[in-house]
């Protein structure tokens, strides 16, 4: 046995360590308002946007459900902070080294933050999300999205509403590992989220100006924010430069990037 | 019971202290690598964007299906009825990098503040210059003096580096009077100096700066994003140019509306005129800094 005999059973090794990063979490106060924050700001923007929204006759060229959705683009930025903090703040108190004390096996650290932020996410980011589509069902038909002008009111029970419904809590959870990975790396909480932002915002403000057609259409394929909301698109899906599901596993590949730089970070460097 | 008052020291303060505590600002800042690498790392950031898009962005005009300025759909182009022989670029494009260069000086202007009270190091500095407010205007000025060279350098060899490319390659690029191109690029660093004073002054209001870069990229850059990436509706993107620190870009914008069928950050132009939209960032920088001294001085450090 190589694990200290403080009371570690290897079997609960896994179980045990949730349990203190759950305990870590839970008792900061910061976390549950910036869940909150995620929740009230995705549902605020979101309803803000289909009141702003307008539709005379058929053919807006508007997608209903991506609209509805839009607050998502808003409650990432706190996703973001939220991820991040779960990392960084442990360095800026020098907690980590406690941490990494009682838990010696780094990766397991890191695998229990991601697994308690993420399910932290799928929480707010669900109610957010869910909160977002109702308002739109109440609010759109006011705003000319009615069944005679070719939108019937919005619907989990619609297959594309369901996915974009659904993929928009995924995308959270994504943004959520990408920043945790990130945090991991740079270990600088100011650093992790100019990092984490820049990277959103980057590419759809160069695509904009970007008038080569096949220079856009790689840019905005390789995109983490752009790919990653075709998840919310339910018309003219045919025109996309990637399938929603494609878009998505754009952003899971970065996330997935980051975190393998965070874990690398994490388990060769000095804490 | 006494009530307790924080220690002020009742040392005179004289002229010459300030200049001192400006020197010992300016020693904080370039002792720390990782700040002037972030500096370097800005310029390199405005100038690379510039050079991306004239040199692989932008496609020359013989190849060029219709004559739409970029940041314009071709069905809007079409219907918009351009009539002028509009050029592929103006330099606002090339200074596309700006928001990404604003991030980087956004983090190291929140680290200048929040790295003073993650180790303690106020207590020390206040210690030595006990008058708060003359702290805070000291890292002031550094800040926004670095953040200006900075994006001058950016700005300037962003616009440069990216023009000859251009016509290395045999794209138009629109031509504006000598007055406009330098009030563009001094504008530009403007901007982003006023924009590091602006975040450094939220570091000293919230002390993280977790949140304290979070305010800044949301309320300067975000608003930006939005608009040019046509992510929200068109009254709502116009309505947050005006309000909000982002306005600031305004002073990126190289032609008079007229010129433009289609009006968007995209095509340079932005709800309020240059230097209104400027006015705007300075406005709220005022507040964010009289709110900190005034928050300085109160609150224990």
């Amino acid at each position: 046995m190589s694990l200290p005999a403080a009371g570690l059973n290897r079997a609960r090794y896994g179980s045990q360590t949730l349990h203190a990063e759950w305990t870590k979490l839970r008792t900061l106060p910061s976390t549950g308002w910036l869940l909150l924050a995620v929740a009230a700001g995705t549902i605020a923007v979101s309803a803000a946007a289909d009141a702003s929204a307008t539709c005379q006759s058929g053919g807006c060229q508007t997608d209903p459900a991506k609209l509805s959705l839009t607050g998502v683009q808003a409650g990432q930025a706190i996703v973001a902070i939220i991820a991040v903090l779960a990392v960084s703040n442990e360095y800026s108190s020098g907690m980590i080294q406690v941490t990494l004390t009682a838990v010696p096996r780094r990766l397991t650290v890191l695998a229990a933050k991601a697994a308690l932020t993420g399910g932290l996410i799928l929480a707010a980011g669900g109610v957010a999300v869910l909160a977002s589509v109702l308002a739109g069902r109440l609010i759109l038909p006011g705003h000319g999205f009615t069944p005679a002008h070719g939108y019937p009111p919005l619907s989990l029970g619609d297959g594309l509403v369901l996915r974009a419904a659904c993929g928009s809590v995924l995308y959270l959870i994504l943004i959520a590992l990408l920043s945790l990975g990130i945090a991991t790396a740079v270990r600088e909480s100011a650093v992790a989220i100019g990092l984490v932002l820049g990277l959103l915002y980057a590419f759809p403000v160069v695509a904009s100006v970007v008038s080569d057609q096949q220079w856009h259409r790689h840019l905005e394929q390789i995109a983490p924010m752009t790919a990653g909301l075709y998840i919310q698109d339910t018309v003219d899906i045919r025109t996309l430069p990637l399938t929603p599901w494609q878009g998505l596993g754009v952003l899971a590949l970065w996330a997935a990037g980051a975190l393998t730089a965070g874990a690398l970070v994490l388990s060769s460097r000095d804490a | 019971m006494t009530t307790v008052r924080p220690y002020r020291s009742s040392a005179p303060a004289r002229r010459g202290d300030f200049v001192q505590l400006l020197h010992a600002e300016w020693t904080k800042f370039r002792t720390v690598r990782g700040w002037v690498a972030g500096m370097i790392v800005a310029v390199l950031v405005i100038v690379g964007f510039g050079l991306f898009v004239s040199g692989g962005g932008v496609k020359p005009s013989g190849t060029k299906t219709g004559a739409c300025p970029p940041g314009m759909s071709s069905a809007q182009c079409g219907s918009a009825a351009v009539s002028l022989g509009t050029p592929e670029n103006t330099i606002a494009l090339y200074l596309i990098g700006t928001f990404a260069g604003l991030i980087v000086v956004a983090v190291v202007a929140t680290m200048f503040m929040s790295a003073e009270y993650r180790r303690g190091l106020i207590r020390t500095t206040l210690a030595a210059s006990p008058i708060r407010g003359r702290v805070l205007a000291a890292k002031a000025i550094v800040i926004g003096a670095v953040a200006f060279v900075t994006g001058l350098a950016a700005a300037g060899g962003a616009v440069l580096f990216a023009t000859g490319l251009a016509h290395h390659r045999g794209l138009s690029v629109l031509a504006v009077r000598w007055p406009t191109e330098l009030r563009v690029i001094a504008g530009t660093a403007a901007l982003i100096a006023v924009a590091a004073v602006f975040t450094l002054a939220i570091a000293a209001i919230v002390r993280r700066s977790g949140a304290t870069v979070t305010i800044a990229i949301v309320t300067v850059v975000f608003p930006y994003f939005l608009s040019i990436s046509n992510g929200g509706a068109a009254g709502v993107t116009d309505f947050l140019l005006r309000v909000t620190p982002a306005a600031a870009f305004a002073v990126q914008q190289p032609t008079p509306q007229y010129y433009l069928a289609v009006t968007s950050p995209a095509t340079g132009f932005f709800p309020l005129a240059p230097w209104a939209g400027f006015a705007v960032l300075c406005g709220w920088t005022v507040l964010a800094l009289v709110l900190a001294a005034y928050l300085l001085r109160r609150r224990d450090a």
